[in-house]
Parts: C-alpha cells; structure tokens; sequence
C-alpha cells in the first residue's frame, strides 16, 4: 500500500487537530474534577457518542471486519444480542445508582454499597486491565503500520504515544472524549463509502446471499448447536455466555464504558446516554462487519481480490479491513481511511489510559495514600498518572511483541474480572442482604472459578492446564469463553449469596440510594417520550428484535 | 452567527475537520482521474459525504442560539 502526499495531508490534518483539541479544552480544565470527570458537565450527544465510541477501538473495527469475514452475520450478536440489552438495563436500572450514589468510578460505588476491601481487588484488577489493553492497541497499531506502509515499529509506537499522552495531558478526559466522538464521525465516513461500493461490487445482499453458504448470511437458523454454525457456539452459550453475563458484565460494570454516562450534566442525561448511543450501535454491523461479509463473498468470487493470507498459507482475517481499503480507496479516500484506523487505535488507548487516571488517583492513590490532599494535589496526580499510564503502556506494547499470546490473555482477563463483577453488582443493587464479605467472597471465587475452568477445558488448543486429558474440548476459542464467563458469574453469585447469608448485612438505612428496594423512584415527569428513559429504552429493543427478526 | 461562540463548540471543531478533510479529498478527485472502483467516483462520494457532514455540524454550531446552563439535578 503506497500513500501519496495528500494522504499524508489527511494524517496531518487529524493529528493537528486532536493537538488542537487538547488546547482548546486546556482553558477549561482547572481542577482535577474537569481533569479525571470532566468537569461532569458534558452535554447528552457528546456522552451519547462517547460511550460507542469508548467501544469502537481499532481492535473492535479490525475484530469485527475480520469476524465478518470468518463468522459470517453471526457476528452481529455481538451488537443486537450482545450490547443493546445490556446497554438498556444499564439505562434504567443501574445507572440510577451510580449517578445518584455520586460515585466518581465503578470501583467507588463498591466501596459506599460494601468496604474497602471489594474497591481495592476491583481498582486493581481493572487499572492491570485497562493498561493491558492500551499497550495492546499501541501494540497493534505499530503493526498494522509496519505491515501496511513499512513505517519502524518503534517510531509509530513512540508517535502515537506522544501524541496521545499530549492531548490527554492538555484536557484529561474531556479532551479524551471529545477526540473519541471525532474519532466515530471518521470511522463511519470512512468506512461507508468502502460498504456501498463493496455492495454494488457483489450483487449487493442478494449477491451476497447467492454466493455464500446460509449459516453466514442468517444470525439464528443454525445457532441451535456447535457444529451447526461457523462460529462454534450453542445456543445456551450464546444466550447465557454472550447475551447475559458477558455483554452485562462489561457494558454495566466497565468504568471505561461506564464512565461516558457518569460524567453528564444530571440524571436524566446520565440515564439517556447509553439508551441514545444503542440507537447508532445496532446500525454499526453494517459498517464494521458487511466489509467482512464483502471481503469473503469477493473471495468466493475469484476475481482480483483475495482474503490475504499469512507466512504459513492461512487466511490472515485481521488484515480484511485494511486489504479492502487498499483494494477500493484511491489516493485520498485511502487517506481517510487509515487515519480512521489511526483515530480508532489512539482513541482506545487514550480512553484506557483517562479511566486509568481516574482509578489510580481516585481508588487507589486517594483512598490508601494521602487521603485529605488538595484538588490541585489530585490534578497533579492525575498528571503524573496520565504519563507513567502512557509508560506502562509502552512497555505493555513491548511485552506484547515478545510474546504474541498477550492478546489471548487480555480477553482471559476480560471474562475473569467482568463476568463475576456483574453478579456482584447485580446482588448489590437488588437485594439489600448481600454484605461486604459475601461480595469480596463472591469475587474472589468467581476468578477462581473461570481459572479452573480455563485450565479443565481446551479449544483450538488452548487451556487444558491442569490437567493432562481435558474434560471438554470446544469446537471454538468463544465457545469456551462463553462458558468460563457462565461459571465464573454462577460461582460468584451462588457464593456471595451463601457467604451473604452467614454474615452480617449493613443497616438498611446505610443503603439508601445504593439499592434497589430502598431507593425513591424517581418519576419522569411530563417530558416528551423520547426525553424519557422507559420509552427510549423500549424503542431500542423493538428495533433490535426487528433487526433480529430481519437477520434471523 | 456567532463565530466566537463556536469555535468552542465540539461541532464546529469536528465540522470543520471533517470538511477540511473532504475538500483534500475532492482535491484528489479533481486532479487524480483516477477514483473509479464499480462504476462510482470514490473521491467524489466520500468527500461529498465529508463535505456535508462536516459542512452541517459546523453551520449547526455557528448558527446555535447560547447553550441555556442545565442544572445538575
């Protein structure tokens, strides 16, 4: 892939306007309040767009391209099975307590509904997380430069960085955020202009229907059984593993998702927030997993385009994305659609590194180190947080070079930590019994449980650690996933349940505003149904079991 | 209209990218011949889609009455 001067111009452009960015938010962030929360003040279509956004990383745009392409439309239960739900659920049911509680992070609304303790294994384990992940995107970035346009694999890192770390340092979290809504706009209008012609290149979905077998064009026909869809998951996995507790684990309980809603002007925007952006989030496959779709049914129909391929003749489908820029985009076009990709990468690293910040300074450093600082002593913290975050994260982009299996890892990670958290926030806020002990118990058990699980089973030969004969082999590495993330949430509920029962719970008057049962509803007043979260959020699942529907 | 007002409001910011971007685009459909893939101008269609995206959060922000302080609740 070669680019001209004017793609450079389009890079440029980009680069000095996220420069530019952090500049103008500059003036506005004084106090470690606008630096770690921004401000709480943005307004609803800014939050709207950043909480999608905060999901829409490069590894998300490539991932879904290259699932498109290997999974078919199945891949789509990652957004209307998978997020919309859940998205809802945390519309009108949690975020009431988050917002209310005045939380500043996930990990603080534990430590006012249960102790010290339930915080502190949270704060860590997501801070471990969330600089995994953004030394894995500038990992990846690096790559995907190096094998694209023959950039050096050190400078595209320590570039990236800078940048990232410049405009994060300038405007903490609202400059973070104002790039993430940037960055949508880019990866959207980069990115139709590739489906439509793509489209008109294979017949459109017609053509598309025609060409490829139906277990990739239908999303429910063939999900009854592992062997019965490309993707290697039953239905019961799906369902549970996907559907429940891993797409409710991570879109009600990850601070970084969680945070884009917790940072609006009041309650009503807060709750609004994620039910506004499930409207743009059912629409993305169209734009994130049809140019995988594109990119097989070209394959299939052997003209001068091809899934490219790895060293050792496999399909390499992480490259299908950026194969069909190279394919379609002319000088210019080809331009905005890397810098998509570029946005997409620096925008999941600096989302990583802003919900770092707010963790360490607020979860870790306040709570354990110097309790009664000055704001201007957090605002420096944040600071110095934000830079040794961009470190660590170079040095975790590093790791992931030495050993490729880190990716393998993060997603690990991923089903360990958030697939018990939401159990316990799900006890937490429902049922006033749960006490502090049951839910760190809980916890605890809950990775324990995906640990074994992991090292009981195997697929694509992975897991099986414990023992030398598995007890299960998965047709596919997400079927396993899915099951972990089923057993490490039953563990933890059933645990915190049992441990609850045998300890003391906390005075119900402690609890107000914290859970379920002993808090006012509020009413929604007389605004019009689309200012209402009920309404909304029922208009986001009637269209996503439209969508369903058409796709089934 | 009010420029001043604007220049601080995230639209115009990404209005104004996202057209500055879609003339360099149109530049290249202008001067490269080309952009053809199945048929369609490539340059021509996304940079119209830049250009009128971006053309319209921009117009959206300069023309935006001042923003009314809403009250944290």
């Amino acid at each position: 892939m070669r680019l001209q001067l004017v793609d450079y111009a389009i890079i440029a452009v980009y680069f000095t306007f996220v420069l530019g960015i952090g500049i103008l938010v500059k003036r506005r962030t004084k106090s470690s309040t606008d630096f770690l929360q921004g401000g709480r003040s943005l307004p609803l279509w800014i939050t709207g767009l950043a909480f999608i956004s905060a999901n829409l990383g490069a590894q998300e745009v490539i991932g879904m391209a290259a699932s498109g392409a290997k999974y078919g439309m199945m891949t789509s239960h990652f957004y209307w099975l998978g997020a919309i739900p859940a998205m809802a659920f945390l519309g009108i049911f949690m975020m009431p307590f988050y917002y209310g509680s005045r939380a500043r992070s996930v990990p603080e609304y534990l430590v006012l509904r249960f102790d010290e303790k339930t915080r502190t294994f949270n704060a860590f384990s997501f801070a471990a997380m969330t600089l995994f992940s953004s030394g894995v995107s500038l990992y990846a970035l690096a790559i995907l430069f190096q094998s694209l346009l023959g950039w050096n694999f050190h400078i595209s890192i320590l570039l990236a960085a800078g940048i990232v770390m410049t405009y994060t340092l300038l405007g903490g979290l609202t400059s973070a955020i104002y790039n993430e809504v940037l960055q949508f706009f880019l990866i959207v209008l980069g990115i139709i202009p590739l489906v439509i012609v793509g489209l008109k290149n294979v017949g459109g979905w017609d053509g598309i229907q025609a060409r490829l077998e139906p277990q990739f064009t239908h999303i429910w026909q063939y999900a009854a059984t592992e062997s019965s869809n490309p993707m290697g998951v039953a239905l019961w996995q799906m369902a549970l593993g996907l559907g429940f507790v891993l797409s409710f684990g991570y879109w009600c309980t990850d601070f970084l998702v969680v945070q884009r809603a917790m940072i609006a002007r009041n309650m009503s925007s807060a709750q609004r927030t994620p039910l506004i952006a499930a409207f743009p989030k059912m629409l993305l496959p169209f734009v994130v997993i049809l140019p995988g779709l594109i990119a097989l049914t070209l394959t299939k129909m052997g003209g001068d385009y091809h899934l490219p391929l790895k060293l050792d003749g496999r399909v390499d489908y992480d490259l299908t994305l950026p194969s069909l820029l190279a394919h379609y985009y002319p000088t210019g076009m080809l331009g905005v659609g890397l810098t998509a990709l570029i946005a997409s990468f620096m925008s999941g690293m600096a989302g990583n590194v802003t919900a770092f910040n707010a963790v360490w300074t607020y979860d870790i450093y306040q709570a354990h180190i110097k309790k009664d600082g000055t704001d201007d002593h957090y605002l420096r913290v944040g600071k110095i947080t934000t830079i040794l975050g961009i470190l660590l994260s170079i040095a975790t982009a590093y790791l992931a070079r030495e050993f490729n299996n880190i990716m393998d890892l993060l997603q690990l990670i991923f089903g360990f930590v958030n697939a018990p958290l939401f159990a316990t926030f799900m006890l937490g806020m429902f049922w006033k019994r749960t006490s502090a002990h049951g839910a760190f118990v809980g916890l605890l058990s809950g990775t324990l449980a995906a640990s074994f699980a992991h090292g009981l089973t195997q697929a694509e030969g992975k897991g099986g650690w414990l023992v030398t004969t598995p007890i299960h082999t998965f047709v596919s590495g997400m079927g396993q996933a899915f099951f972990i993330a089923i057993v490490a949430w039953t563990a933890c509920f059933v645990m915190t349940i049992v441990v609850s029962l045998f300890t003391k719970p906390r005075k119900e008057s402690e609890l107000e505003g914290l859970v379920y049962s002993l808090t006012k509803k509020s009413t929604e007043g007389e605004a019009q149904w689309f200012r209402r979260p009920g309404p909304l959020a029922a208009a986001a699942i009637l269209a996503t079991c439209v969508l369903n529907w058409i796709f089934r | 209209m009010n420029l001043k007002l604007a220049v601080t409001d995230l639209r115009f910011v990404i209005g104004l990218f996202l057209t500055l971007i879609g003339l360099l685009v149109l530049l290249s459909f202008l001067t490269s011949g080309s952009d053809v893939a199945q048929g369609i101008h490539v340059n021509l269609l996304g940079g119209g889609m830049l250009i009128t995206v971006g053309g319209s959060l921009a117009l959206s922000a300069l023309f935006a009455k001042a923003p009314a302080e809403e009250k944290r609740s």
